[in-house]
């Protein structure tokens, strides 16, 4: 009954060790969608980059906790 | 050593401390399986596990009574009232200091067997009571609180390393002496704290603890950490354009003012925000008011714990089916688990009323 769920954070060894079972890392710590050091069209971009991630998470059968990640966020 | 000297009636010269022991029909030598069904009896004589532990009490304490049941019928809920009919008949004829029950080991029906009725002598006849099984039986969650239980060995197989910890404990509780830690005396943990001096300081035995771990000696935490429950992974979505997808954050935004007031640490409850119709969540109509990290760069731009602008674009290009019409939020910091789950029980209760079937949960 369970619905296909991605957790989206820059936390991950946590979320791994709890047993999430799509992992995304994002961002930072205080902004898991985002990066503040990025000028905001970059940040949306990545951002962006981080959703599309996810997505293709919740089409991935995974056996367990399963780890994630976006390119470096500086790839515009 | 430290025998009792009591007077029972007239019998005065009885200094033995008593026990009654309860076995399955197995240990009682009926039978396995096809005895299962039999009904609660006495044992005539002193049969099975006793003898061992009149063994290892060596003079001070001897079984007076073995009882014993079928682990089918003794489960059964029609005759429970007359199992604990035939226990209550014998532990008020022989007024025993201890009841024991089992060890029961892994065997799933004869461990809740002995804890039941363990737990019936315990708390209505007031009888101090004892059993024993392995950690994992099922019977432990359901009675392991207010009984004790001794950790034993997985299987049978163990029963002589098993039974002097249930000897031991026993005989204590018989002679009415103060019960220690799990740790000490060889029962499984039944959650309750007590307070106890030490002659070490924390600080002390934590270095102490470092150093040993360090030097890789062993070591025993004070502090065991619990486990989490595996929750199997959700099958994949199968078309992701046709599919709405629900937002929630642990990150703590909601709209200004925190009206459903949320709790900043500790929550036990999330907000659901209206956002139909919304391309953004704009600063100023949305803030985070979670405690326990700096939220300047989470209210300045909402959409770094709730990514609805991204969410919209990718809706309007036809990448996902759309866009839940609420997004949750609670503040994650000090939640408890149980609290956890019933949020998410519910979260999913929302989601598939309202047609969502995958979701992208922000952590901050």
């Amino acid at each position: 009954m369970g619905i296909p769920c991605v957790h989206v954070t820059a936390f991950t060894s946590i979320a791994l060790d709890v047993g999430a079972n799509r992992v995304v890392f994002g961002g930072d710590f205080t902004a898991p969608a985002g990066d503040p050091k990025l000028p905001p069209e970059r940040e949306k971009a990545y951002r962006r980059k981080i959703i599309e991630k996810a997505l293709e998470a919740l089409q991935t059968a995974v056996p367990g906790p399963t780890l994630y990640t976006v390119d470096e966020s500086k790839e515009g | 050593m430290g025998a009792l000297r009591r007077a029972r009636g007239k019998d005065s010269e009885r200094v033995k401390l008593k026990a009654v022991h309860y076995i399955n029909q197995f240990f009682a030598g009926f039978g396995g399986e096809t005895a299962a069904g039999m009904g609660f009896g006495v044992v005539d004589g002193i049969k099975g596990p006793a003898l061992g532990l009149n063994r290892l009490w060596n003079g001070e304490m001897e079984v007076a009574k073995v009882v014993y049941c079928g682990d089918n019928y003794v489960n059964e809920d029609a005759n429970w009232e007359t199992v604990k009919a035939g226990v209550r008949a014998v532990v008020e004829a022989e007024k025993p200091d201890v009841f024991i029950a089992g060890p029961a080991f892994n065997a799933g029906r004869y461990g809740v067997a002995c804890a039941k009725v363990t737990d019936f002598v315990r708390a209505e006849l007031g009888v101090p009571a004892v059993t024993g099984m392995w950690w994992e039986n099922p019977a432990v969650p359901m009675y392991v609180k207010d009984n004790y239980i001794i950790s034993t060995t997985e299987t049978a197989v163990g029963m002589s390393r098993s039974l002097p910890k249930v000897a031991a404990l026993a005989l204590k509780l018989a002679k009415r002496e103060p019960i220690g830690p799990a740790r000490a005396e060889g029962y499984l943990p039944t959650g309750h704290r007590r307070n106890e001096c030490s002659e070490r300081t924390g600080a002390e035995r934590t270095v102490q603890m470092l150093v040993d771990k360090l030097q890789g000696k062993p070591f025993v935490t004070e502090v065991p950490l619990r486990g989490f429950e595996k929750v199997p992974p959700a099958p994949p979505v199968k078309d992701i354009t046709k599919t709405v997808i629900g937002l929630f954050t642990t990150g703590g935004l909601v709209p200004m003012g925190n009206p459903d007031k949320i709790k900043q640490a500790f929550a036990v409850s999330f907000g659901i925000y209206d956002i139909r119709g919304l391309a953004a969540l704009k600063k100023g109509v949305y803030e985070s008011i979670h405690g326990g990290y700096d939220t300047t760069a989470a209210s300045n731009d909402p959409h770094r714990l709730v990514p609805l602008d991204v969410m919209r674009d990718l809706a309007a290009e036809g990448r996902i089916g759309g866009v839940a019409d609420f997004f949750g939020a609670t503040c994650g910091v000090g939640t408890n688990v149980e609290t956890s789950k019933k949020m998410g029980q519910d979260l999913a209760q929302r989601y598939l009323a309202a047609g969502v079937q995958a979701a992208i949960l922000t952590s901050t």
